[in-house]
């Protein structure tokens, strides 16, 4: 198992280098048009000037291969991203304020995922074909098919019209919002909760429906093995053969599952974020595309995959110790 | 007349009706099993082709190469039949002001939106943007994306290995950073986005292709071939290629309500990395700010936008039920 742990992560080093290379490459295919735009937002007016200035802090002065390639791997290794052309400051202070609420909203939604993707998907897995197992199916089509972005504007026209309800911040009345936000983080935690109830709860049930349609038909197979039918045959109570018996064996795949969801939970999240003016990371790369601001995207697409290659490291290495018969080589 | 009736007469001995059902009953019988076995699978088929009957217009001579949104297939195709007015024009009511928030009446099937356009012709006009804008994504990572995973599965060794790492690191970005990324890097232009589109799309194509190809390998027709003295590209293409075919027909399907739904998300976060035309996200970022007081833009957009994807979902799911079960677990 550790050498199986530490192959992983020489090969994840390998991948989180070519991530790295993929942007470098990105930034070098037009690099003209990124200065260009870089050097519109300056306090510069001389274009041609500020364009020289742009070029020198990016190093695109410099011959792409070696100087510019190694001076940009050796920033990533001490963590330096850079500083955002807009407000000179660095990104990684930047990602450090605004970590904080989209892990928040991540967690917020991987419980509502949970709490209801778990008890419907048994239900509607031991109910096989009765009523009650097609309606549930149909509701996850539903919340599969409709997107989180659709879902969330709805909710809000909805709960606007019907409740007279809206969540305290209203910024998101503003058509196309123009950044800098107010990034502070609201103090008051039922201020805070009613901020993150919609995106919330919305990106919770999209998420739950890829779980729950996951778990019902691994619930299937497992009430299907033999092992379920001796359990009957000594007259264990339902609760007993459905809870200890056939779900603890479900589960597990569905550990995998839900870290494929994360990929789409940090997607999803950066709609959510930019709808509901939650100060995040995905806010800030939203704030960033819309600036031209080169610099933050890029600290943000290298932060979110190098996120997501270690978490599917770690969902193999859950995998392997909920289930002992798995033994990786 | 009599002989003609003789001669009629011998046509139906020699084949009863009752074993030669005209063409046309037959497909409808067909068309009947579907819906009563997959109900969902029929309405999404149906949600998909009212999408592109919805995106059709009379063809034009004016041949070049392929232009979105307007120039999809290489010729001009001209206003959709279905739309009745042009995106971009403005309607003013009889005091001569513009004609903003009307409700649904005959002239505007759908009202007007808050510049005095007709909401229905720019949904129309939306659905082709969405729905050629996939096409060609698709086409395009289909391609590079069955490519790749052939080769790749095919050559195994050292080869396979790198090549998989490379798509690692494209599939550990999130699909909406990377084109965002993409997007602030260049000007806005379909073309860009259909190809930024296309590279996201590359590595789920190639991995279901590779775990295919990874087993036809092996098969005996494939080392009879080799024997024979076929090529490599012979056998590729030939021998293996053929069998990937149900499965990418699969990914094609899912994967465009994928495309259509990251096409819309775009235009909804970052309406200004887009080119402006007639879009279904576009239009529901500009509704949201005035949805309190008339919700009419909100809900045709966003109501597209979910009719779209789930039914290209629900389609998909049918497909691969009935072209190829094992895909089931992906």
């Amino acid at each position: 198992m550790q050498a199986y742990i530490v192959r992983r992560l020489l090969l994840n080093l390998v991948v989180l280098f070519l991530v790295a290379t993929l942007v470098f490459v990105a930034l070098r295919i037009d690099p003209d048009n990124v200065v260009q735009l870089a050097a519109q937002g300056t306090q510069i007016t001389d274009i041609e000037e500020a364009k020289r200035a742009i070029k020198r802090t990016l190093g695109l002065d410099k011959p792409v291969f070696p100087d510019q390639y190694f001076t940009y791997l050796g920033d990533l290794l001490r963590l330096d991203l850079g500083e955002s052309f807009r407000t000179r400051t660095p990104v990684m202070d930047e990602i450090k304020n605004r970590i904080g609420p989209s892990l928040e909203l991540g967690i917020l939604q991987l419980l509502v995922a949970l709490v209801v993707a778990i008890p419907v998907g048994i239900v509607s897995a031991v109910r096989q074909d009765r009523w009650i197992d097609y309606v549930l199916r149909s509701v996850a089509i539903f919340f599969l098919g409709v997107p989180v972005f659709v879902l969330a504007v709805f909710v809000l026209l909805g709960a606007a019209r019907y409740l007279d309800w809206s969540p305290p911040l209203t910024t998101y009345r503003d058509p196309f919002p123009v950044p800098p936000f107010d990034t502070s983080a609201p103090e008051d935690l039922w201020v805070n909760l009613q901020i993150m109830a919609i995106p919330a709860v919305v990106g919770g049930l999209g998420t739950g429906a890829v779980i729950m349609r996951f778990l019902r038909s691994q619930m299937l197979e497992v009430l299907r093995q033999d092992y379920i039918r001796t359990a009957w045959a000594k007259g264990l109570k339902e609760r007993v053969i459905i809870m200890r018996h056939a779900f603890k064996n479900a589960l597990i795949p569905v550990v995998t599952v839900i870290g494929l969801v994360l990929g789409t939970l940090v997607s999803g999240n950066v709609v959510l974020e930019s709808i509901f003016i939650i100060p995040g990371i995905g806010l800030y790369a939203v704030e960033g595309v819309r600036q031209n601001d080169y610099p933050v995207v890029q600290a943000m697409v290298l932060l979110v995959a190098s996120f997501l290659v270690f978490v599917n490291l770690a969902v193999d290495v859950v995998y392997a110790w909920l289930d002992p018969r798995i033994r990786y080589a | 007349m009599q002989p003609q009736e003789a001669t009629m007469g011998a046509e139906l001995a020699v084949a009863p009706p009752a074993l030669q059902r005209p063409r046309i009953a037959r497909a409808f019988g067909g068309l009947w099993r579907l819906v009563r076995r997959k109900p969902l699978g029929a309405l999404g088929m149906a949600i998909v082709i009212g999408m592109l009957v919805l995106s059709l217009g009379p063809p034009k001579a004016e041949f070049g190469l392929p232009d979105l949104p307007d120039r999809p297939l290489g010729f001009e195709m001209g206003k959709p039949w279905l739309a009745r007015y042009h995106p971009d024009d403005f309607f003013y009511n009889e005091r001569g002001r513009l004609a903003t928030f009307e409700g649904p009446s005959w002239k505007h099937w759908l009202g007007t939106d808050n510049r005095g356009r007709d909401i229905w012709a720019r949904i129309v006009w939306g659905t082709r943007r969405s729905l050629f804008l996939g096409i060609w994504a698709l086409t395009l990572g289909t391609i590079a994306g069955t490519l790749v995973g052939l080769v790749s599965a095919y050559f195994s060794g050292l080869f396979d290995l790198l090549f998989q790492r490379i798509m690692d690191a494209i599939q550990s970005f999130p699909a909406l950073l990377i084109l965002l990324m993409v997007l602030s890097l260049t000007e806005p232009s379909l073309r860009v986005l259909a190809i930024a589109l296309a590279f996201v799309a590359i590595p789920s194509v190639q991995r279901i292709v590779r775990s295919v190809v990874l087993s036809v390998r092996e098969e005996a027709y494939v080392d009879a071939a080799r024997v024979m003295g076929a090529s490599h590209r012979r056998i590729m293409f030939r021998h293996i290629l053929p069998n990937v075919i149900a499965p990418v027909i699969v990914i094609f399907s899912v994967g465009l309500g994928a495309v259509i739904l990251a096409e819309a998300a775009i235009s909804f976060v970052s309406p200004s990395s887009v080119p402006f035309t007639a879009s279904w996200g576009l239009m529901l970022a500009e509704g949201r700010t005035v949805m309190f007081d008339h919700p009419g833009m909100v809900l045709a957009s966003g109501g597209f936008i979910a009719l779209a994807v789930l039914g290209f979902n629900l389609a998909g799911d049918a497909l691969r039920d009935i072209l190829d079960p094992r895909l089931r677990l992906m």
